[in-house]
C-alpha cells in the first residue's frame, strides 16, 4: 500500500516549504476577526508547522530526525529562506530546526490535556521567519527549485514516505502557469508514492475557510480553483489519521486550504502513537 | 494458583534498548503461586515525553495494589510518576541541561500508556476465576484446548489504529478516565495459557487467528531463555511486513 513507509531517524521524509513573499502579501487576509496582512499569516503559518512538528518530534534525549525540513521563499528572488545559521541551505534535519529558532516569543493557547479539557496555557512560541513582502511571485520558479530540491533527496532516500511540499501563497503567479511545474513536482516519486504537493491559500477574499475540500465547486475565485487544482489528493493514510481526530473528509479530499489554519497535516503523519482525548 | 510466567521484549528497530517505552510488572520470570495473582502491561505513547517511565509506573502500581480500587490505583501510579518527573528535571538541572521550548508542551502535558492489567484469585487448587481492566490497545488472550476464548479488549487486527485511548499521567478528573476502562471477568483452569501483548504482537496475533492459524503455537515455542530467537524471529516478521515496526512486547502466563 503506497503512504505507508515507517517514518523515522533511519527512514526520515522531507518537508519543503515554499513561502509567497511578494508584494501583494502586504494586503489584509480576508475574513477573521482582526485584520492581519496576508504576510503575517503567512510567517505565523510556517512558524506554527515547524513548531508543532517540532514538538511531535520531541523525547527525552532530544528532536528526532524523522523529518528533514526545508523553506524556499519566492518573492523578489526565489531561495532558501532559513535565516541565521541554516541560511543558504536546502533541507536541514529537524533537530537543527528546533535548536535555531530566531526568536521565542510567548504567546497564550488552548490546550487539551488527557481528559478532554482545555485550558489555556501561556507557551513560548518560535518563530524563524519574520513577514517579507517585496517583488514578485514567481510561483513557477519556487516549484521548479522544489522539483530540483525534492528529487535530489529522493534519490538519497528512495525508500522514503513520499516528500511533502506546502505552498502557502495567495496565487498570483507572475512568471507564468504554475499547473505544469506543479504536475512535474508530483511525478517525483520514492518506492512508496508520489510526492505529495498541498497549497494553503492566503486570501484578501472574505469567503469563508475552507479546508481539504474535493471539489472547487465552492471556492471563491479562480486563483483558490488553480490552486485547488494543483494539490495532490490526501493518501488514505492521512485521510485514516483525519478521520481517527474527528475531521471526515471525502475519500478525493486534496490537500488544500483556503484562508484557515492547516497545521492540522502535521498530525495526519504517523511516527507512532498520538495523543488524542478520551473517546 | 500456580504459573509459569515468561516475559519476551525488543525495542523497535532502529531504536536504542533505552528508548523502549513498553512496561510490564512483575518483571521477573518464573514460576509464581498464590491466592491472588496480578500482572500488569503498559505501552507508553511516542508522541509523549517519559511515557516510558510513567508505562512502568502504571504496571508496577497495579501490581502491588491487591486491594485497591482502579482510581485509587491511576492516583498513586500519577504521584509517583510525578516523583520520576521532579527528579528528572532536577537532573537535567544538574546537568546543565534546561528544558527547552520543544518540550514544555509535551512535559506540562504530562505523559500517556496504554494499560491492561489482570488479576487472577484462585478458588480450587486448579481453577479460579480472573478480571482483567483496559485502556487501549494492548490486549490480553486466554486459550484453552488449543482454541482462543477470549481476545480482550480488541478482536481484529482492523481494531488497531495510532490513536489508542491512553491513560494520562496528568488529569483533573481520575474518574473520567476510569469510566472509559474495559473491563473483563473470565474463569481460569489448570493447563490454561494467557498472554499479555502490546499492540504490534497483539495485532500480529489476531490477523493469525482470522487466517485460520493458531498463532500462540509459536509463542510457546519460545523458551526461558530464548530472549534471542525471539528477537530473531520478531525481526523476520518486520522485514516482511507482517509485524508492525515497534515496541514488542510479550508475558506468557502457563497455568500449571
Amino acid at each position: 500500500m503506497p503512504y505507508s513507509a515507517e517514518i523515522s531517524r533511519a527512514n526520515p521524509t522531507c518537508f519543503l516549504f515554499l513561502i509567497d513573499q511578494s508584494e501583494s502579501m502586504r494586503e489584509a487576509i480576508g475574513g477573521g476577526d482582526v485584520p492581519m496582512a496576508k504576510a503575517d499569516a503567512v510567517a505565523d503559518a510556517v512558524n506554527r508547522l515547524l513548531s508543532e512538528l517540532t514538538i511531535k518530534c520531541a523525547k527525552e534525549e532530544g528532536v528526532r530526525d524523522y523529518f528533514h525540513v526545508g523553506v524556499i521563499g519566492y518573492g523578489a528572488k526565489v531561495g532558501p529562506a532559513f535565516g541565521g545559521v541554516l541560511a543558504g541551505r536546502n533541507l536541514v534535519p529537524l533537530s537543527q530546526v528546533a535548536a535555531q529558532p530566531a526568536n521565542l516569543e510567548e504567546r497564550t493557547r488552548a490546550v487539551r490535556n488527557g481528559a478532554g479539557t482545555v485550558t489555556q496555557q501561556t507557551v513560548k512560541f518560535p518563530t524563524w521567519f519574520s513577514p517579507t513582502a517585496y517583488g514578485d511571485t514567481p510561483m513557477c520558479g519556487a516549484l521548479t527549485m522544489a522539483h530540483d530540491v525534492v528529487g535530489k533527496w529522493l534519490a538519497e532516500h528512495p525508500g522514503s514516505f513520499p516528500p511533502i511540499v506546502l505552498n502557502i501563497t495567495d496565487g498570483e503567479s507572475t512568471d507564468g502557469d504554475p499547473s505544469g511545474p506543479a504536475e512535474a513536482l508530483r511525478e517525483l516519486m520514492s518506492a512508496d508514492g508520489n510526492a505529495l504537493l498541498f497549497n494553503l491559500h492566503v486570501s484578501s477574499d472574505q469567503s469563508d475557510p475552507i479546508v481539504f475540500p474535493n471539489a472547487d465547486r465552492a471556492l471563491p475565485d479562480d486563483y483558490a480553483r488553480l490552486l485547488f487544482r494543483m494539490s495532490s489528493v490526501l493518501p488514505p493514510t492521512m485521510r485514516t489519521a483525519a478521520m481517527q481526530q474527528e475531521l471526515a473528509l471525502a475519500t478525493d479530499a486534496r490537500g488544500f486550504v483556503f484562508n484557515a489554519d492547516i497545521s492540522a497535516i502535521v498530525q495526519f503523519l504517523d511516527v507512532g502513537t498520538q495523543v488524542l482525548g478520551l473517546r | 494458583m500456580r504459573a509459569l510466567t515468561t516475559s519476551f521484549w525488543l525495542a523497535r528497530a532502529g531504536n536504542d534498548a533505552a528508548e523502549y517505552e513498553d512496561a510490564f510488572a512483575p518483571q521477573k520470570d518464573g514460576r509464581h503461586s498464590a491466592r491472588r495473582l496480578r500482572f500488569a502491561m503498559a505501552d507508553g505513547a511516542s508522541e509523549s515525553m517519559l511515557s516510558g517511565r510513567w508505562a512502568d509506573a502504571l504496571a508496577r502500581t497495579w501490581c502491588k495494589s491487591e486491594r485497591a480500587s482502579t482510581t485509587d490505583v491511576l492516583e498513586a501510579a500519577m504521584a509517583e510518576f510525578e516523583d520520576v518527573l521532579a527528579a528528572y528535571l532536577d537532573e537535567r538541572g544538574r546537568q546543565d541541561r534546561p528544558v527547552q521550548w520543544f518540550e514544555e508542551p509535551g512535559l506540562a502535558r504530562g505523559a500517556f500508556a496504554t494499560f491492561l492489567g489482570v488479576q487472577f484469585t484462585t478458588r480450587r487448587t486448579s481453577s479460579g476465576s480472573w478480571t482483567a481492566t483496559s485502556l487501549g490497545d494492548t490486549c490480553l488472550f486466554h486459550v484453552r484446548d488449543d482454541e482462543l476464548l477470549t481476545s480482550f479488549p480488541l478482536k481484529s487486527p482492523s481494531d488497531f489504529g495510532s490513536t489508542p485511548n491512553l491513560v494520562p499521567s496528568r488529569t483533573d478528573d481520575v474518574e473520567h478516565v476510569v469510566r472509559h476502562m474495559e473491563e473483563r471477568e473470565g474463569e481460569w483452569r489448570s493447563g490454561d495459557l494467557f498472554v499479555l501483548a502490546t499492540d504490534a504482537l497483539a495485532a500480529w496475533f489476531l490477523g493469525e487467528v482470522e487466517a485460520g492459524h493458531a498463532p500462540w503455537h509459536q509463542l510457546q515455542g519460545f523458551s526461558a531463555r530464548g530472549q534471542a530467537t525471539f528477537a530473531q524471529w520478531v525481526s523476520g516478521l518486520r522485514t516482511e511486513r507482517r509485524l508492525r515496526n515497534d515496541d514488542v512486547t510479550m508475558v506468557r502466563i502457563e497455568v500449571l
